[in-house]
């Protein structure tokens, strides 16, 4: 991934830096905020992978069995965060936005694996389900 | 560059096989065969985002969603020659459908 070419200017990097903390679930106190932000404006850096450990569905916290491996991309205006194993896309004018969009995704598709019987899937559904059904933790 | 309006793909889905399920912003739509849900699904966006015409890089995702290869098989499924049989037939070879 370019990085150099992606970034036009210093609020963007820093708003993207933001979506960055979001995904990983992460509150640095300010003055370390204050150094990281500027030392990204030097090197923009936008990791390729990240991990989600946590569903955030409408201010409430699912936690994950496993983290969810989502790679994040920007195509034309958009930017992504998929999936590969789940074959989930979210997208949205910012990370923070794709990022909420795959978790809605997720939310979604484990309550809909979870409903079906193993009478009612066939072929990948199997394996979905398989996944889904141990993936979100109820508390 | 390829363009498709999301009524479209929408109309297309449930011809083909698809069953529609409306949540929130998002319409999601499952491939059933035979009566079962095979798990490959797809979704278009309603709501606050709402992309009313779809355009490479959201057409690019839901290729990958309907397990088809190329731009040519989107847009045969999207705007019309591939009926649901050509479509399962597809699937078939790629072993994700049983004969």
């Amino acid at each position: 991934m370019n990085t150099s070419s992606m970034f036009d200017t210093n609020e963007e990097i820093e708003r993207i830096y933001e979506d960055i903390l979001v995904i990983h679930h992460y509150k640095p106190s300010p003055p370390e905020r204050s150094f990281l932000v500027e030392s990204t404006k030097y090197q923009p850096f936008i990791p390729p992978f990240a991990p989600l450990w946590a569903l955030q569905i409408k201010g409430k916290l699912y936690k994950l069995s496993l983290p969810i491996e989502v790679h994040i991309s920007k195509e034309g205006d958009l930017y992504f965060a998929e999936n590969e194993t789940l074959l989930l896309s979210g997208s949205g004018q910012s990370i923070r936005e794709a990022i909420e969009d795959i978790q809605s995704d997720v939310f979604y598709f484990w309550n809909y694996y979870r409903n079906l019987s193993p009478d009612e899937i066939i072929g990948d559904a199997s394996r979905l389900k398989e996944i889904y059904e141990n993936l979100v933790i109820e508390e | 560059m390829m363009q498709i309006e999301r009524r479209q793909i929408e109309s297309s889905l449930c011809i083909k096989g698809f069953l529609e399920d409306r949540s929130g912003d998002h319409r999601y739509f499952h491939h059933i065969y035979k009566g079962k849900r095979t798990g490959i699904s797809t979704k278009t966006s309603h709501g606050s985002k709402d992309y009313k015409t779809y355009q490479d890089e959201l057409l690019n995702k839901i290729k990958k969603h309907l397990r088809l290869d190329t731009k040519e098989e989107l847009r045969d499924f999207l705007v019309c020659p591939m009926d649901a049989e050509q479509y399962n037939q597809i699937l078939r070879v790629k072993g994700l459908l049983p004969e």
